[in-house]
């Protein structure tokens, strides 16, 4: 940790041992140095002394040439054991005698005249000229080991550094007693402060310690503490204020926003906002109504992300133009997905620089106006139709009723001129009898139809084979006589009109019975109707089950073209001689198949027999 | 200074022949007693009267002596030799080489030198039984004193303890 962020009561403690440390240090140093130089020049002095000593009793030796007393002298320097070694040099600085006795004479160093002392490699040594009355009479060298000066010396610094260590002790001790009169008022300061941070409570107040720094400090604090406070209350009161008018501005953008969306939502129309990607921004509450979507989860979404389909469908085009500012406006659209038609309005939203920023659409539902107007059109068709058929009907009407009627007519006219013939009146009578009983053949025939056209029966479950059964007991007379045979399978039960479906049936096998020079076999087949067979039909329903029914005759049959023909009414392809027959059955088949949302046609060729096929649902829901 | 180089030289000559003559030694023995040996003040009559080395009868020590001595000083005085043929013939002088081997004129001498403050200096074996106050003798090959130091003080010498210890004394 760096001093500066190490607390202040470390801190303190750090200075004050700091500088204890490296005063301390700086004196033993000084001491030592001191110590190191006094004790160099007291050996110097120790040692010049003794030289001193040693020359002066030492000249009478030398000027007499007394090598035993010179010797003698040297021995002396026994009683001072830093002596390491010693000698002495004659006027002619040849040596003399050396001490110890014994040491080799290799070892002195030449002579030096004058007195001189050195210092070398933990020695000190030096010359001392032997003077009697001034006359040199010879040298004296010493060498002192200065190994118990060194010792000393280390003792000393030992000394010095235990001092250090216990002054230190010392200081750290005192230190951290004295260190609590500066620390603790600061350390208060701070814990307050620290606490009003945290707590952000500012009526809290620093307690005064004394007069000093600190104390002007802490007095500052307290003074800034009072004003914090008295702004925090205006500060305070001053956004209660802003709150409040803030919260009213809210709920009065609120209700403003409700009521809009209330309108927009109670709109009868679809209302939707894109941005300029074509993202929703807005989306009233009806398309939830009409497409079961959550408004929520549009928003923001892209429209093609929504809609897929309508990427194919031209509405980007138009969106696309609303986009560059134009007012798009169109008729009529089918929603594919839910069968509802709108018209729909695309206006551009422009910001004040007249620039788009969106698109609104407006939608709204024409279903039931297409859907009438779509009855209505179809409506219309079978009032042609029924027209068309009138027309026809009147048409035929009254040329072939007029036929039978001329017919008695002309015959009445004939037994009038012959009231006495007998013979020829019975012949007559019997023509217009005939020609009655056709008439009303005819006009019996022609309420039928016209009954079936208005024909509103409810459709219930038929068993066809019921139907079938009971149509061949009543044939029964007629197939004996004819000797015709039917062949059937078994027939499924449908949705029909019992009654219209038992002439249906009645029509065609009364036709196969008619239309015959041999004796009639019918085959009835029947299978349900393949959705690859149904293609082949674009008028039904391709979700429904159908059933063929095929009534194959070995009758005359008919020439291929008018296969169609044939289902007209009053429309007969054969001589009244050969056949009987009012011209209106298969027209009346063709209308009951119709009716049962059925097909009918007819396929033969002259003398081949002709089919019969009827497919109709099984159902009619 | 000269001389003392002079006869360093002279010496050093007589070491590389590995042999100084007996009286070469003496000569400087002599000259170096006056720096071993203080005189009363009344010896002198002047603080710069020379300090004399007399030499009575016979010289034994040709031009050395006066080589020891040319040019020294002993403070601010300087060295004289003077020569003296008897014990009539002395007249003041500080020390005082007896040349002289008959015993009688020695004593002659050693009586006269008595009287004044004179360091009488002889080789003879019974010198300093006569009075005489240093005898130079041989020993070992070396050149020795015998010192009589009653004798000095009676003649108001002092003599540097220092020298008494190199030498013999009775």
């Amino acid at each position: 940790m760096k001093l500066r962020d190490t607390p202040i009561q470390r801190k303190l403690m750090s200075v004050i041992l700091l500088t204890c440390g490296i005063v301390l240090s700086l004196m033993c140093f000084a001491y030592v140095v001191l110590e190191y130089v006094s004790f160099r020049n007291t050996a110097k002095n120790n040692i010049s002394t003794l030289g001193a000593v040693i020359a002066t009793n030492s000249s009478a030796a030398l000027a007499f040439d007394s090598q035993i007393d010179a010797q003698e002298v040297l021995n002396a320097l026994n009683a001072e054991p830093d002596i390491a070694i010693a000698a002495l040099y004659d006027k002619e600085k040849k040596l003399f005698v050396t001490y110890p006795a014994d040491t080799s004479s290799q070892i002195f160093p030449e002579v030096r005249e004058s007195r001189y002392y050195w210092f070398q490699g933990g020695f000190l040594e030096g010359f001392e000229p032997v003077l009697q009355k001034n006359e040199i009479q010879g040298y004296l060298y010493v060498k002192s080991d200065l190994k118990t000066m060194y010792r000393q010396l280390g003792y000393y610094i030992l000394v010095g550094v235990a001092l250090i260590m216990m002054s230190l002790l010392v200081a750290f001790l005192l230190s951290r007693i004295l260190q609590r009169t500066i620390s603790r008022p600061i350390l208060d300061l701070k814990n307050t402060a620290k606490a009003i941070s945290e707590k952000h409570d500012y009526s809290v107040r620093a307690t005064k310690a004394g007069q000093d720094e600190i104390g002007e400090l802490t007095e500052a604090f307290n003074s800034m503490l009072s004003q914090i406070q008295k702004q925090n209350l205006e500060i305070r009161s001053f956004n209660q204020t802003l709150e409040q008018r803030v919260k009213e501005r809210t709920i009065e953008l609120q209700n403003q926003k409700d009521f809009i969306e209330t309108i927009i939502n109670s709109s009868v129309d679809l209302v939707i906002v894109l941005d300029k990607d074509l993202n929703y921004l807005m989306v009233n509450s009806r398309i939830e109504e009409y497409y079961g979507k959550s408004r929520r989860e549009m928003i923001g979404k892209n429209i093609v992300e929504v809609f897929p389909h309508i990427k194919e469908n031209g509405i980007m085009d138009l969106l696309g133009k609303a986009l560059s500012g134009e007012y798009v406006y169109q008729e009529n659209y089918k929603a594919p997905d839910i069968n509802k038609y709108f018209e729909t309005y695309f206006i551009p939203l422009k910001d004040i620089h007249d620039s788009v920023y969106g698109v609104l659409m407006v939608g709204h539902d024409i279903t039931g106006i297409v859907e009438s107007r779509e009855k209505l059109e179809k409506v219309n068709a079978e009032l042609l139709k029924s027209n068309r058929d009138l027309e026809q009907f009147a048409y035929v009407a009254s040329h072939d009723l007029q036929e039978p009627l001329r017919k008695i007519q002309t015959f009445t006219q004939l037994m009038g001129e012959n009231l006495q013939n007998e013979t020829q009146l019975k012949k007559y009578h019997e023509k217009i009898k005939q020609s009655s009983s056709r008439m009303k053949q005819l006009i019996q025939d022609m309420l039928n139809f016209s009954r079936i056209s208005n024909s509103d029966d409810a459709f219930v479950p038929t068993d066809l084979n019921e139907v079938l059964e009971n149509l061949i007991i009543d044939f029964e007379l007629l197939l004996r006589e004819k000797e015709a045979k039917i062949n059937h399978p078994n027939l499924p039960v449908i949705d029909g009109i019992p009654l219209q479906l038992s002439q249906l049936f009645s029509n065609i096998i009364n036709n196969s019975i008619k239309y015959t020079e041999r004796k009639p076999v019918i085959d009835i087949t029947c299978a349900r109707l393949s959705p690859h067979d149904m293609r082949e039909f674009p008028k039904l329903n391709k979700e429904m089950t159908y059933y063929r029914i095929d009534f194959s005759d070995n009758g005359i049959g008919f020439e291929p073209e008018y296969s169609e023909q044939i289902f007209n009414i009053f429309q007969r392809l054969h001589g009244k001689q050969s056949y009987s027959g009012t011209g209106i059955g298969l027209a009346l088949c063709k209308k009951i198949v119709e009716n049962h949302h059925g097909v009918i046609f007819a396929t033969g060729k002259p003398g081949e027999g002709a089919t019969f096929t009827i497919i109709l649902p099984g159902s009619q829901s | 200074m000269l001389t003392a180089f002079l006869l360093c030289s002279f010496l050093k000559l007589d070491a590389q022949t590995g042999y100084a003559s007996e009286y070469q030694v003496k000569a400087v023995f002599l000259y170096n007693f006056t720096q071993f040996v203080d005189w009363p003040p009344r010896a002198f009559e002047g603080s710069y009267d020379p300090i004399v080395i007399g030499i009575v009868g016979k010289n034994p020590f040709g031009p050395y002596i006066e080589a020891a001595v040319s040019g020294e000083r002993i403070g601010s005085r300087i060295l004289r030799v003077e020569y003296f043929a008897s014990a009539r013939d002395i007249t003041n002088c500080h020390i005082l080489f007896v040349g002289t081997e008959d015993p009688d004129e020695i004593r002659r001498i050693l009586r006269v030198a008595e009287q004044k403050n004179i360091l009488t200096v002889g080789d003879n074996p019974n010198f300093v039984r006569w009075g005489g106050i240093i005898r130079f003798y041989t020993e070992e090959n070396k050149i020795r004193l015998h010192i009589n130091n009653t004798a000095a003080k009676a003649a108001g010498l002092r003599i540097s303890s220092k020298l008494l210890r190199v030498a013999q004394v009775s």
